[in-house]
Protein backbone atom coordinates (compact mmCIF):
# COMPACT_ATOMS: atom_id res chain seq x y z
CA UNK A 1 0.00 0.00 0.00
CA UNK A 2 1.38 3.11 -0.46
CA UNK A 3 0.63 6.84 0.41
CA UNK A 4 1.91 10.34 -1.25
CA UNK A 5 1.30 13.69 -0.01
CA UNK A 6 2.80 16.30 -1.76
CA UNK A 7 4.20 18.93 0.54
CA UNK A 8 2.98 16.79 3.81
CA UNK A 9 3.94 17.85 7.13
CA UNK A 10 3.40 14.64 9.32
CA UNK A 11 2.91 14.76 13.04
CA UNK A 12 3.45 11.18 14.52
CA UNK A 13 2.90 10.75 18.28
CA UNK A 14 2.27 7.68 20.40
CA UNK A 15 4.35 5.23 17.87
CA UNK A 16 5.05 2.96 20.89
CA UNK A 17 1.51 2.10 21.20
CA UNK A 18 -0.22 -0.69 19.42
CA UNK A 19 -2.53 1.41 17.60
CA UNK A 20 -0.78 4.34 15.56
CA UNK A 21 -2.74 7.26 14.31
CA UNK A 22 -0.87 9.00 11.89
CA UNK A 23 -2.00 12.32 11.01
CA UNK A 24 -1.48 14.32 8.01
CA UNK A 25 -1.78 17.80 7.11
CA UNK A 26 -0.69 19.19 3.70
CA UNK A 27 -1.55 22.46 2.04
CA UNK A 28 -4.27 21.86 0.24
CA UNK A 29 -6.60 19.58 2.27
CA UNK A 30 -6.48 17.97 5.95
CA UNK A 31 -5.99 14.36 5.82
CA UNK A 32 -6.27 11.80 9.01
CA UNK A 33 -4.89 8.36 9.01
CA UNK A 34 -6.04 5.68 11.09
CA UNK A 35 -2.84 3.35 11.12
CA UNK A 36 -2.96 0.07 12.42
CA UNK A 37 0.52 -1.15 13.09
CA UNK A 38 1.15 -5.05 12.85
CA UNK A 39 5.41 -6.22 13.61
CA UNK A 40 7.02 -4.96 11.14
CA UNK A 41 10.94 -4.93 12.64
CA UNK A 42 12.21 -8.31 14.08
CA UNK A 43 15.40 -8.60 16.16
CA UNK A 44 17.07 -12.53 16.09
CA UNK A 45 20.30 -13.43 17.66
CA UNK A 46 22.05 -14.09 14.94
CA UNK A 47 23.72 -17.54 16.45
CA UNK A 48 20.79 -19.13 17.47
CA UNK A 49 17.81 -17.81 15.51
CA UNK A 50 16.09 -17.05 18.45
CA UNK A 51 13.89 -14.14 18.16
CA UNK A 52 14.61 -10.87 20.80
CA UNK A 53 12.19 -7.99 20.16
CA UNK A 54 9.95 -6.70 18.03
CA UNK A 55 9.10 -3.41 17.05
CA UNK A 56 5.96 -1.53 15.23
CA UNK A 57 7.45 -0.16 12.59
CA UNK A 58 6.50 1.79 9.56
CA UNK A 59 5.08 -0.36 6.46
CA UNK A 60 6.94 -1.28 3.57
CA UNK A 61 10.36 -1.71 5.61
CA UNK A 62 12.67 -1.37 2.49
CA UNK A 63 15.45 -1.39 4.09
CA UNK A 64 17.48 -1.72 7.53
CA UNK A 65 20.92 -0.10 9.22
CA UNK A 66 23.00 -0.07 11.99
CA UNK A 67 24.35 2.40 14.30
CA UNK A 68 27.87 1.78 13.49
CA UNK A 69 29.03 2.29 17.33
CA UNK A 70 28.06 -0.54 19.10
CA UNK A 71 25.03 -1.53 17.07
CA UNK A 72 22.55 -1.21 19.03
CA UNK A 73 20.73 1.64 17.31
CA UNK A 74 19.10 0.62 13.85
CA UNK A 75 17.61 2.80 11.73
CA UNK A 76 14.92 1.39 8.81
CA UNK A 77 12.56 3.41 5.99
CA UNK A 78 9.81 3.28 4.78
CA UNK A 79 8.82 2.36 0.64
CA UNK A 80 5.33 3.30 1.30
CA UNK A 81 4.75 6.48 3.44
CA UNK A 82 8.18 7.76 3.06
CA UNK A 83 9.21 7.56 6.80
CA UNK A 84 12.66 6.38 8.76
CA UNK A 85 12.48 5.62 11.98
CA UNK A 86 15.50 4.84 14.31
CA UNK A 87 15.08 2.31 17.82
CA UNK A 88 17.24 1.92 20.21
CA UNK A 89 17.40 -1.90 20.70
CA UNK A 90 18.67 -2.10 24.21
CA UNK A 91 15.93 -0.31 25.50
CA UNK A 92 13.16 -1.27 23.38
CA UNK A 93 12.59 2.28 22.35
CA UNK A 94 11.72 4.17 19.13
CA UNK A 95 13.92 7.26 19.16
CA UNK A 96 12.52 9.22 16.47
CA UNK A 97 10.53 9.27 13.41
CA UNK A 98 12.19 11.28 10.45
CA UNK A 99 9.28 12.80 8.53
CA UNK A 100 9.67 15.15 5.45
CA UNK A 101 10.05 13.16 2.06
CA UNK A 102 7.86 13.12 -0.27
CA UNK A 103 7.93 9.56 -1.48
CA UNK A 104 9.75 6.16 -0.92
CA UNK A 105 12.88 6.30 0.96
CA UNK A 106 14.40 3.97 -1.22
CA UNK A 107 17.90 3.72 1.02
CA UNK A 108 19.70 4.95 3.82
CA UNK A 109 22.50 4.26 6.34
CA UNK A 110 24.19 6.16 9.20
CA UNK A 111 27.34 8.07 8.27
CA UNK A 112 30.55 7.12 9.38
CA UNK A 113 30.88 8.21 12.26
CA UNK A 114 27.20 7.88 13.34
CA UNK A 115 26.88 11.39 13.69
CA UNK A 116 23.85 12.05 11.10
CA UNK A 117 21.49 9.46 9.43
CA UNK A 118 21.11 9.76 5.48
CA UNK A 119 18.18 8.77 3.56
CA UNK A 120 17.72 8.94 -0.20
CA UNK A 121 14.28 9.09 -1.42
CA UNK A 122 11.88 8.87 -5.16
CA UNK A 123 11.44 12.22 -4.46
CA UNK A 124 14.89 13.23 -5.42
CA UNK A 125 16.28 14.13 -2.45
CA UNK A 126 19.25 13.56 0.15
CA UNK A 127 18.37 14.38 3.78
CA UNK A 128 20.82 14.17 6.74
CA UNK A 129 18.94 14.21 9.81
CA UNK A 130 20.58 14.79 13.21
CA UNK A 131 19.48 11.41 15.44
CA UNK A 132 19.22 13.40 18.81
CA UNK A 133 17.02 16.21 17.57
CA UNK A 134 15.04 13.92 14.87
CA UNK A 135 15.13 17.30 12.66
CA UNK A 136 16.37 17.71 9.35
CA UNK A 137 19.60 19.08 9.08
CA UNK A 138 20.19 19.55 5.45
CA UNK A 139 18.31 18.97 2.03
CA UNK A 140 20.52 18.17 -1.28
CA UNK A 141 18.40 18.55 -4.35
CA UNK A 142 19.43 17.70 -7.45
CA UNK A 143 17.05 19.14 -10.16
CA UNK A 144 17.17 22.91 -11.49
CA UNK A 145 14.17 25.66 -10.64
CA UNK A 146 11.44 24.07 -12.57
CA UNK A 147 12.06 20.42 -13.53
CA UNK A 148 10.93 17.84 -12.03
CA UNK A 149 13.34 15.96 -9.95
CA UNK A 150 14.89 12.38 -10.50
CA UNK A 151 14.20 9.76 -7.88
CA UNK A 152 17.62 8.21 -5.82
CA UNK A 153 17.73 4.84 -6.07
CA UNK A 154 20.97 4.18 -4.30
CA UNK A 155 23.43 5.63 -1.99
CA UNK A 156 26.75 5.10 -0.38
CA UNK A 157 28.57 6.59 2.71
CA UNK A 158 32.23 6.69 3.34
CA UNK A 159 33.92 8.70 0.56
CA UNK A 160 36.73 11.03 0.57
CA UNK A 161 39.53 11.27 2.91
CA UNK A 162 37.75 12.00 5.98
CA UNK A 163 34.85 9.59 5.00
CA UNK A 164 31.80 12.38 4.58
CA UNK A 165 31.12 11.91 1.47
CA UNK A 166 27.65 10.36 0.25
CA UNK A 167 27.21 9.18 -3.66
CA UNK A 168 23.54 8.55 -4.77
CA UNK A 169 22.67 7.61 -8.02
CA UNK A 170 19.24 8.23 -9.92
CA UNK A 171 16.85 7.37 -12.04
CA UNK A 172 18.15 10.27 -14.25
CA UNK A 173 21.16 8.41 -15.55
CA UNK A 174 22.98 11.10 -12.93
CA UNK A 175 25.26 10.53 -9.63
CA UNK A 176 25.87 13.25 -7.05
CA UNK A 177 28.52 13.60 -4.65
CA UNK A 178 27.85 15.19 -1.24
CA UNK A 179 29.70 16.38 1.37
CA UNK A 180 27.49 15.91 4.71
CA UNK A 181 30.03 18.61 6.79
CA UNK A 182 29.48 21.50 4.22
CA UNK A 183 26.53 20.75 2.82
CA UNK A 184 27.85 21.05 -1.13
CA UNK A 185 27.28 19.00 -3.95
CA UNK A 186 30.67 18.25 -4.29
CA UNK A 187 30.06 16.56 -8.22
CA UNK A 188 27.58 15.49 -10.57
CA UNK A 189 28.29 13.00 -13.21
CA UNK A 190 26.40 11.87 -15.91
CA UNK A 191 26.92 7.29 -15.92
CA UNK A 192 24.32 7.28 -19.03
CA UNK A 193 22.46 9.21 -21.68
CA UNK A 194 18.93 9.09 -23.24
CA UNK A 195 19.45 7.58 -26.40
CA UNK A 196 17.73 5.89 -29.43
CA UNK A 197 18.34 2.53 -27.88
CA UNK A 198 16.09 3.51 -24.60
CA UNK A 199 12.69 3.44 -26.28
CA UNK A 200 13.43 0.23 -27.72
CA UNK A 201 14.77 -1.03 -24.55
CA UNK A 202 11.44 0.64 -22.78
CA UNK A 203 8.83 -1.87 -25.32
CA UNK A 204 10.08 -4.95 -23.75
CA UNK A 205 10.62 -4.04 -20.02
CA UNK A 206 8.73 -2.93 -17.63
CA UNK A 207 11.16 -0.70 -15.78
CA UNK A 208 9.96 2.22 -17.93
CA UNK A 209 11.75 5.23 -18.54
CA UNK A 210 14.39 3.60 -16.38
CA UNK A 211 16.37 2.52 -18.91
CA UNK A 212 19.00 5.02 -17.85
CA UNK A 213 18.94 4.94 -14.71
CA UNK A 214 21.87 4.65 -12.11
CA UNK A 215 21.12 1.70 -9.44
CA UNK A 216 24.24 0.82 -7.36
CA UNK A 217 27.51 3.23 -6.54
CA UNK A 218 30.20 2.88 -3.52
CA UNK A 219 33.04 4.74 -2.93
CA UNK A 220 36.43 2.52 -3.10
CA UNK A 221 37.85 1.84 0.27
CA UNK A 222 41.05 1.75 -1.21
CA UNK A 223 41.18 5.36 -2.55
CA UNK A 224 38.70 7.32 -0.87
CA UNK A 225 38.61 9.69 -4.73
CA UNK A 226 37.46 6.64 -6.75
CA UNK A 227 33.90 5.75 -6.54
CA UNK A 228 31.90 2.96 -9.16
CA UNK A 229 28.37 3.81 -10.83
CA UNK A 230 26.47 0.93 -12.26
CA UNK A 231 23.45 1.30 -14.49
CA UNK A 232 20.41 -0.23 -15.78
CA UNK A 233 22.25 -0.39 -19.01
CA UNK A 234 24.37 -3.01 -17.87
CA UNK A 235 27.74 -0.80 -17.75
CA UNK A 236 30.10 -0.29 -14.71
CA UNK A 237 32.15 3.11 -14.68
CA UNK A 238 34.87 3.71 -12.23
CA UNK A 239 35.43 7.74 -11.55
CA UNK A 240 37.74 9.78 -10.18
CA UNK A 241 37.03 13.06 -7.96
CA UNK A 242 41.06 14.01 -7.73
CA UNK A 243 40.16 14.43 -11.18
CA UNK A 244 37.85 16.85 -11.75
CA UNK A 245 35.10 13.50 -11.63
CA UNK A 246 36.25 12.15 -14.78
CA UNK A 247 35.64 8.56 -15.55
CA UNK A 248 38.55 6.14 -15.11
CA UNK A 249 36.82 3.09 -17.16
CA UNK A 250 33.91 2.08 -18.60
CA UNK A 251 33.72 -1.61 -17.98
CA UNK A 252 30.82 -3.49 -19.37
CA UNK A 253 30.47 -7.53 -20.56
CA UNK A 254 29.92 -7.52 -24.26
CA UNK A 255 27.55 -8.81 -26.01
CA UNK A 256 24.81 -8.90 -22.75
CA UNK A 257 22.04 -7.39 -22.41
CA UNK A 258 21.67 -6.53 -18.40
CA UNK A 259 20.91 -4.09 -16.02
CA UNK A 260 23.38 -3.95 -12.92
CA UNK A 261 22.03 -4.49 -9.28
CA UNK A 262 23.66 -3.86 -7.05
CA UNK A 263 27.61 -3.00 -6.53
CA UNK A 264 30.35 -4.04 -4.12
CA UNK A 265 33.65 -2.42 -3.92
CA UNK A 266 36.74 -5.39 -2.22
CA UNK A 267 37.87 -4.34 0.83
CA UNK A 268 41.36 -3.00 0.29
CA UNK A 269 42.03 -3.83 -3.28
CA UNK A 270 40.99 -1.84 -6.55
CA UNK A 271 38.34 -4.15 -7.74
CA UNK A 272 34.51 -3.79 -8.05
CA UNK A 273 31.85 -7.01 -8.03
CA UNK A 274 29.02 -6.64 -9.59
CA UNK A 275 25.77 -8.36 -9.61
CA UNK A 276 23.08 -8.43 -12.72
CA UNK A 277 19.84 -9.31 -13.93
CA UNK A 278 21.12 -11.78 -15.50
CA UNK A 279 21.87 -13.48 -12.57
CA UNK A 280 25.87 -13.18 -13.15
CA UNK A 281 28.34 -11.76 -10.99
CA UNK A 282 31.60 -9.92 -11.84
CA UNK A 283 34.62 -8.54 -10.81
CA UNK A 284 36.34 -5.90 -12.38
CA UNK A 285 39.70 -4.36 -11.84
CA UNK A 286 39.22 -0.39 -11.64
CA UNK A 287 42.76 0.39 -12.26
CA UNK A 288 42.13 -1.00 -16.25
CA UNK A 289 38.24 -2.18 -16.84
CA UNK A 290 39.85 -5.61 -16.90
CA UNK A 291 37.06 -8.65 -16.47
CA UNK A 292 38.61 -10.55 -13.58
CA UNK A 293 36.10 -13.41 -12.96
CA UNK A 294 32.68 -14.30 -14.23
CA UNK A 295 30.24 -16.18 -11.70
CA UNK A 296 27.03 -18.44 -12.81
CA UNK A 297 24.32 -20.12 -11.35
CA UNK A 298 21.15 -17.78 -10.61
CA UNK A 299 19.07 -17.87 -13.30
CA UNK A 300 17.11 -15.27 -12.66
CA UNK A 301 17.93 -11.08 -11.51
CA UNK A 302 20.18 -11.09 -8.91
CA UNK A 303 18.25 -8.50 -6.03
CA UNK A 304 21.22 -8.34 -3.13
CA UNK A 305 24.98 -8.92 -3.18
CA UNK A 306 26.59 -9.62 0.60
CA UNK A 307 30.78 -9.76 0.83
CA UNK A 308 32.86 -10.53 3.68
CA UNK A 309 36.39 -11.34 3.07
CA UNK A 310 38.39 -14.17 4.78
CA UNK A 311 42.41 -14.93 4.60
CA UNK A 312 43.32 -11.14 4.83
CA UNK A 313 40.92 -10.06 1.79
CA UNK A 314 42.36 -12.88 -0.65
CA UNK A 315 39.42 -14.65 -0.64
CA UNK A 316 36.14 -13.37 -1.11
CA UNK A 317 32.73 -15.53 0.36
CA UNK A 318 29.88 -14.05 -1.49
CA UNK A 319 26.71 -14.42 -1.20
CA UNK A 320 24.02 -13.37 -3.43
CA UNK A 321 20.08 -13.91 -3.74
CA UNK A 322 18.07 -14.16 -6.61
CA UNK A 323 14.12 -14.39 -7.77
CA UNK A 324 15.49 -17.66 -9.05
CA UNK A 325 14.84 -18.29 -5.14
CA UNK A 326 17.63 -19.52 -4.41
CA UNK A 327 20.61 -18.15 -2.14
CA UNK A 328 23.75 -18.69 -3.32
CA UNK A 329 27.17 -18.49 -2.18
CA UNK A 330 30.52 -18.41 -3.90
CA UNK A 331 34.11 -18.40 -3.58
CA UNK A 332 36.64 -16.72 -4.94
CA UNK A 333 40.32 -16.54 -4.81
CA UNK A 334 41.00 -13.00 -5.18
CA UNK A 335 44.90 -13.71 -5.32
CA UNK A 336 44.59 -16.53 -8.20
CA UNK A 337 42.10 -14.11 -10.13
CA UNK A 338 44.37 -11.05 -10.60
CA UNK A 339 47.66 -13.42 -10.95
CA UNK A 340 45.18 -15.03 -14.19
CA UNK A 341 44.77 -11.54 -15.54
CA UNK A 342 48.38 -10.75 -15.29
CA UNK A 343 49.49 -13.97 -17.45
CA UNK A 344 46.80 -13.00 -19.54
CA UNK B 1 35.26 -24.69 4.18
CA UNK B 2 38.62 -23.25 5.11
CA UNK B 3 40.89 -24.18 2.62
CA UNK B 4 38.51 -25.96 0.35
CA UNK B 5 39.97 -24.98 -2.76
CA UNK B 6 37.52 -23.53 -4.96
CA UNK B 7 38.65 -23.07 -8.65
CA UNK B 8 35.60 -21.56 -9.49
CA UNK B 9 35.95 -17.89 -12.01
CA UNK B 10 39.71 -17.67 -11.03
CA UNK B 11 39.93 -17.05 -14.87
CA UNK B 12 40.21 -13.81 -16.90
CA UNK B 13 36.97 -14.02 -19.92
CA UNK B 14 39.06 -15.46 -22.37
CA UNK B 15 41.10 -18.04 -20.71
CA UNK B 16 37.45 -19.52 -19.00
CA UNK B 17 36.49 -20.08 -22.94
CA UNK B 18 39.61 -22.81 -23.76
CA UNK B 19 41.00 -23.49 -20.37
CA UNK B 20 41.05 -27.15 -20.29
CA UNK B 21 40.97 -27.79 -16.35
CA UNK B 22 37.16 -27.53 -15.39
CA UNK B 23 37.01 -24.26 -13.74
CA UNK B 24 33.98 -24.79 -11.96
CA UNK B 25 33.00 -26.43 -8.31
CA UNK B 26 31.91 -30.36 -8.67
CA UNK B 27 28.36 -30.62 -8.97
CA UNK B 28 28.59 -33.36 -6.76
CA UNK B 29 29.82 -31.12 -4.47
CA UNK B 30 26.86 -28.65 -4.68
CA UNK B 31 24.43 -29.10 -1.35
CA UNK B 32 20.85 -28.54 -1.74
CA UNK B 33 19.21 -27.44 1.59
CA UNK B 34 15.36 -28.07 1.42
CA UNK B 35 13.91 -26.55 4.38
CA UNK B 36 10.23 -26.40 5.83
CA UNK B 37 8.33 -27.98 3.10
CA UNK B 38 4.95 -27.04 4.57
CA UNK B 39 5.54 -23.21 3.96
CA UNK B 40 2.65 -22.02 2.54
CA UNK B 41 3.21 -20.97 -1.28
CA UNK B 42 3.01 -17.74 -2.22
CA UNK B 43 0.18 -16.68 -4.89
CA UNK B 44 2.69 -15.48 -7.46
CA UNK B 45 1.08 -15.81 -10.78
CA UNK B 46 3.98 -15.11 -13.00
CA UNK B 47 5.95 -18.42 -11.86
CA UNK B 48 4.79 -20.23 -14.29
CA UNK B 49 5.91 -17.83 -17.45
CA UNK B 50 9.19 -17.14 -15.31
CA UNK B 51 9.66 -20.94 -15.05
CA UNK B 52 8.86 -21.36 -18.28
CA UNK B 53 11.42 -18.77 -19.68
CA UNK B 54 13.78 -19.95 -17.47
CA UNK B 55 13.95 -23.32 -18.30
CA UNK B 56 15.68 -22.87 -21.82
CA UNK B 57 18.25 -20.70 -19.89
CA UNK B 58 18.51 -23.12 -16.02
CA UNK B 59 20.11 -25.81 -18.30
CA UNK B 60 22.95 -23.49 -20.04
CA UNK B 61 23.85 -22.04 -16.78
CA UNK B 62 26.82 -23.61 -15.47
CA UNK B 63 26.64 -23.69 -11.56
CA UNK B 64 29.41 -22.18 -10.01
CA UNK B 65 28.64 -21.56 -6.65
CA UNK B 66 30.01 -23.55 -3.41
CA UNK B 67 26.38 -23.64 -2.21
CA UNK B 68 23.03 -23.45 -2.95
CA UNK B 69 20.43 -22.88 -0.14
CA UNK B 70 16.66 -23.64 -1.33
CA UNK B 71 14.82 -22.20 1.88
CA UNK B 72 12.34 -19.69 0.23
CA UNK B 73 9.57 -20.50 -1.87
CA UNK B 74 9.47 -17.12 -3.66
CA UNK B 75 12.25 -14.33 -5.22
CA UNK B 76 14.76 -13.64 -2.19
CA UNK B 77 15.01 -9.61 -1.67
CA UNK B 78 17.60 -9.42 0.72
CA UNK B 79 20.97 -11.09 2.34
CA UNK B 80 23.45 -9.78 4.74
CA UNK B 81 26.57 -11.67 5.73
CA UNK B 82 29.45 -11.57 8.00
CA UNK B 83 32.34 -14.14 8.55
CA UNK B 84 33.90 -14.58 11.55
CA UNK B 85 37.74 -15.38 11.12
CA UNK B 86 38.48 -16.90 14.47
CA UNK B 87 35.32 -19.28 14.67
CA UNK B 88 35.55 -19.46 11.00
CA UNK B 89 31.63 -19.43 10.70
CA UNK B 90 30.12 -17.75 8.42
CA UNK B 91 26.24 -16.11 9.27
CA UNK B 92 23.85 -15.01 6.32
CA UNK B 93 20.05 -13.39 6.69
CA UNK B 94 18.04 -13.74 4.03
CA UNK B 95 14.40 -12.27 3.46
CA UNK B 96 12.05 -13.08 0.43
CA UNK B 97 9.26 -12.72 -1.32
CA UNK B 98 7.76 -15.79 0.50
CA UNK B 99 7.34 -13.74 3.17
CA UNK B 100 10.05 -15.16 5.51
CA UNK B 101 13.60 -14.65 6.54
CA UNK B 102 16.42 -17.54 7.23
CA UNK B 103 19.16 -17.41 8.87
CA UNK B 104 21.97 -19.60 7.52
CA UNK B 105 25.03 -21.28 9.22
CA UNK B 106 27.88 -22.10 7.12
CA UNK B 107 30.85 -24.04 8.81
CA UNK B 108 32.04 -26.53 7.26
CA UNK B 109 30.36 -29.20 4.47
CA UNK B 110 26.65 -28.19 5.02
CA UNK B 111 25.11 -25.19 5.94
CA UNK B 112 22.24 -25.35 8.41
CA UNK B 113 19.06 -23.26 7.75
CA UNK B 114 17.00 -22.43 10.39
CA UNK B 115 13.94 -20.35 9.60
CA UNK B 116 13.28 -16.45 11.52
CA UNK B 117 10.60 -17.80 13.10
CA UNK B 118 7.63 -14.99 12.83
CA UNK B 119 4.28 -14.65 10.73
CA UNK B 120 5.08 -11.98 8.19
CA UNK B 121 1.98 -11.53 6.33
CA UNK B 122 4.09 -9.59 3.28
CA UNK B 123 7.29 -9.49 2.00
CA UNK B 124 10.54 -9.31 3.90
CA UNK B 125 12.48 -6.83 2.09
CA UNK B 126 15.12 -5.62 4.83
CA UNK B 127 17.77 -7.80 6.62
CA UNK B 128 20.25 -6.30 8.68
CA UNK B 129 23.62 -7.61 10.70
CA UNK B 130 25.26 -5.73 13.39
CA UNK B 131 28.28 -7.84 13.96
CA UNK B 132 30.87 -5.64 12.03
CA UNK B 133 29.62 -2.85 14.62
CA UNK B 134 29.63 -4.90 18.17
CA UNK B 135 32.47 -4.91 20.41
CA UNK B 136 34.12 -7.34 22.80
CA UNK B 137 31.56 -6.75 26.03
CA UNK B 138 28.15 -8.25 24.43
CA UNK B 139 26.07 -6.91 27.29
CA UNK B 140 26.65 -3.62 25.98
CA UNK B 141 26.15 -4.50 22.58
CA UNK B 142 24.75 -7.30 21.82
CA UNK B 143 24.58 -9.45 18.29
CA UNK B 144 22.25 -8.94 16.39
CA UNK B 145 20.32 -9.33 12.88
CA UNK B 146 17.28 -7.53 12.28
CA UNK B 147 14.15 -8.31 9.85
CA UNK B 148 11.97 -5.62 8.62
CA UNK B 149 8.95 -6.83 6.43
CA UNK B 150 6.59 -5.01 3.99
CA UNK B 151 3.36 -5.98 6.64
CA UNK B 152 3.85 -3.15 9.19
CA UNK B 153 1.23 -0.26 9.36
CA UNK B 154 -1.54 -0.90 7.34
CA UNK B 155 -3.84 1.73 7.00
CA UNK B 156 -7.53 0.89 7.92
CA UNK B 157 -9.11 3.98 7.40
CA UNK B 158 -8.48 7.25 5.69
CA UNK B 159 -10.44 10.72 6.50
CA UNK B 160 -9.78 13.52 4.00
CA UNK B 161 -11.46 16.90 4.77
CA UNK B 162 -10.69 19.30 2.14
CA UNK B 163 -9.97 22.94 3.73
CA UNK B 164 -10.42 25.82 2.00
CA UNK B 165 -7.17 27.71 0.41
Amino acid sequence: MEVRFKNAYHFLRGHENVRLDLLVLSTLHLTLIYVSSSTAILLYDPDTGAKLHSFEGPTDVEWAAFHPKGGTVLLVGSAADNTVWMFHIPSKKCLQVFVGHEASVTCGDFSPDGRWALSASSDGSLRVWAPRKGICKHIFHFHNVGEDPAGLTCMATNGGSDGQLVVVGAEDGQAHICHIGTKKVVASVRHSELNSTTSSAMEDDEAEGAAISVEAVGFAPCNPNWFATGGVDGVLKIWDLANGAQCRQTCRASDINEGITRLLWHSQLPLCFTASTSGVIRLWDARNGTLLSTLTGHIDTINDLSICYADEGSKALIASVSDDKTIRLFELDISAALKAAQVA
Amino acid sequence: MEDTPTGAGLQSDEDHLDDEEPAFVDPNEAVEVEVDEDAPMEEDEDDEDVDAVHEETRKNVIDMSRFKIEAHTGPVYGVSCHFDAASQKMTIVTGGGDDRAFLHKIHGAVPATLPMDHNHTDSVSAVALNLDYVSEDLTQTPKLAAVGAYDGGTIQECLSLFARA
